[in-house]
């Protein structure tokens, strides 16, 4: 198979092999761990269907609020000459390598009752930390980024000529986002958005620190896996298998529109 | 009557600067090497460029220069050499985007862009996918499309550069009648002299980002100041200096005979015109800012029936 002209070494095949089985052995694992005859009583407790219920909410609040504010800032990004569009990017994407409890953390020294902006709000009666906003919050701190990423590389790679002809027909700039723009990257948000809410699904670090844990109001579903590890450890896994299965159908997702297919 | 694109500026930073007219009804071809400077003046007129001097009039709107009317207020449409129809949009939502963009109605817009399509010959392709148009068929809805929205004028960037040559001539005489015939306002930046041909009434050559010449296009293709123009017809130039009515010393020591242009003195700079293919070696003056020769205050024409000989002593 490697004997195709420009074809890769046939070693090459090897550490691709065990790179695949360093990620889906322990997915295979999992699998055979799972209880399988107690799987609906598990899933359909009190306390996993609360926590999925609020982590679907959450999570689809989350990714709502990510595009709202995450596409506008991409194509910013990918379009305009800003002079501290480095610096802009790096703000953004820092929330992709820092540890979630440090984003926790950083959202909770804000918003928090002492924090930067929370002071003014608990003055007008709002409170944000551990509430449901905050898990919604620390969803899109996280969740943003992927977002942001995919679809400013799409709007890069993409240009401007689609929208400087729509201008050039008599196209207003709102009338080129919602017409041009916005159709033209519907293969990058899609992914965008099926990677964001994946990540919102998952969220754990930033939920726990900055939203804690109260049952139905806070607790998602990966903060209810954690607790259940230590009482019920097949209740544990149960509710893992529903989130790799989730996360496989959305990344999944993510890989139906590859770039040739994509509209440009 | 106002000309129907006047432009009148300087873009500091890529050394342009241009005085250039296309009067109402006509279409002028934009002529010159790469990065003469052509993109900068489709940029000046469409509102993708901001001039730092001058101004930009469309008719006698001033759009750039004193105020700032951006490319969708401008009536002004492009074709570019690439289609870049919108692949969501089927053939007539792709035309009747422009109609719909200004204002008109659903049912109206597709009555402007089924009455556009079936001028430019794409009719029955009016329910087609772009992906599903061949590169002529795809360039001949762009069309369409640039002309949905009755621009006061038309801008043609290359649009024929990309088809095969098959599709290039049927798309030629698609512009030809689409443009020329119906009175349109066009300019049109190529790089082939059929295209200037059929299409254009005026030439316009820039050089280094300056208009190098400028006529009528048969008057400048048969009678080029510069070498580029020279060139792009077919026509041999050589510079020289004059040694009386009918005669040039070129550069090389060669003397050359022809017809006198135009009354010229002695002594100054000249320029002998060679058409192969025709019956006259032409002297004449050398281009007001020439681009690799000196200036020059006459013109003349001499008969050269066949190829131009020259010997040096000086006898054709």
């Amino acid at each position: 198979m490697s004997s195709r002209a420009g074809g890769l070494p046939g070693w090459a095949f090897l550490p691709a092999a065990l790179g695949l089985l360093l990620i889906g052995l322990p997915a295979a694992g999992i699998l055979l761990a799972v209880p399988w005859s107690q799987l609906p009583a598990l899933l359909t407790s009190e306390a996993s269907l609360a926590a999925l219920g609020l982590s679907l909410r959450t999570s689809v609040t989350a990714t709502a609020l990510a595009v709202v504010l995450g596409v506008p800032l991409a194509l910013i990004l990918a379009w305009s000459r800003l002079p501290g569009a480095r610096v802009i990017r790096t703000v953004v994407l820092l929330p992709l390598v820092l540890p979630p409890v440090v984003s926790g953390l950083a959202l909770l020294t804000t918003f928090g009752r002492r924090g930067l902006l929370g002071e003014y709000l608990s003055v007008l009666g709002v409170d944000i930390a551990f509430s449901t906003t905050a898990v919604v919050l620390a969803q899109a701190f996280v969740a943003m980024p992927f977002l942001v990423l995919s679809v400013e590389g799409a709007a890069r790679a993409a240009g401007r000529r689609h929208e400087v002809i729509a201008a050039t027909l008599g196209a207003g700039p709102t009338t080129v986002l919602r017409r041009v723009t916005i159709p033209l990257l519907t293969p990058a948000l899609g992914s965008g958005i099926a990677l964001a809410f994946a990540r919102c699904l998952g969220e754990f670090g930033a939920t726990l620190t900055f939203a804690g844990s109260l049952q139905g109001v806070t607790r998602t579903l990966p903060l209810e896996i954690y607790l259940q590890r230590e009482t019920d450890p097949q209740a544990a896994v149960a509710l893992s298998l529903l989130l790799i299965l989730l996360a496989a159908v959305l990344v999944l997702l993510t890989q139906r529109v590859r770039p040739g297919a994509g509209a440009r | 009557m106002t000309p129907a694109l006047t432009i009148r500026a300087a873009v500091d930073d890529r050394d342009v600067r241009v005085s250039i007219e296309v009067p109402r009804g006509r279409v002028v071809a934009l002529l010159g090497a790469n990065g003469a400077g052509k993109s900068t003046v489709l940029g000046l007129a469409a509102g993708l460029v901001r001039p730092s001097s001058g101004t930009v009039l469309i008719g006698d709107r001033e759009v750039a220069g004193g105020r700032w009317v951006p490319p969708h207020r401008r009536h002004i449409s492009l074709l570019a050499q690439d289609p870049l129809l919108l692949p969501h949009l089927d053939v007539l939502a792709n035309v009747a985007f422009g109609p719909r963009a200004t204002g008109a109605g659903r049912e109206r817009s597709q009555q402007i862009a089924r009455r556009q399509l079936e001028e430019v010959g794409a009719g029955h392709l009016a329910d087609r996918r772009p992906r599903e148009l061949s590169g002529g068929q795809q360039q001949r809805v762009a069309l369409a499309r640039a002309l949905a929205p009755r621009p006061q004028l038309v801008l043609l960037d290359e649009p024929l550069a990309a088809l095969d040559v098959q599709a290039a001539s049927e798309l030629r005489q698609v512009l030809r009648t689409a443009v020329r015939s119906t009175g349109r306002t066009a300019v049109v930046v190529t790089h082939d002299l059929l295209d200037v041909l059929a299409l254009a009434d005026d030439v316009v050559v820039l050089d280094r980002g300056r208009v190098a010449e400028q006529g009528a296009t048969t008057h400048l293709l048969t009678r080029p100041r510069t070498d580029f123009a020279a060139r792009f017809a077919g026509v041999n130039l050589l510079l020289g200096t004059r040694l009386d009515e009918d005669a040039v010393r070129l550069d090389g020591g060669v003397v050359m005979h022809g017809l006198p242009d135009g009354p010229g003195r002695v002594g100054k700079a000249n320029v002998v015109r060679i058409i192969p293919f025709a019956k006259w070696t032409t002297i004449g003056s050398a281009p007001r800012r020439p681009p690799r020769s000196a200036r020059a205050q006459s013109r003349c024409t001499a008969p050269n029936p066949g190829a131009a000989r020259a010997t040096r002593s000086g006898c054709v």
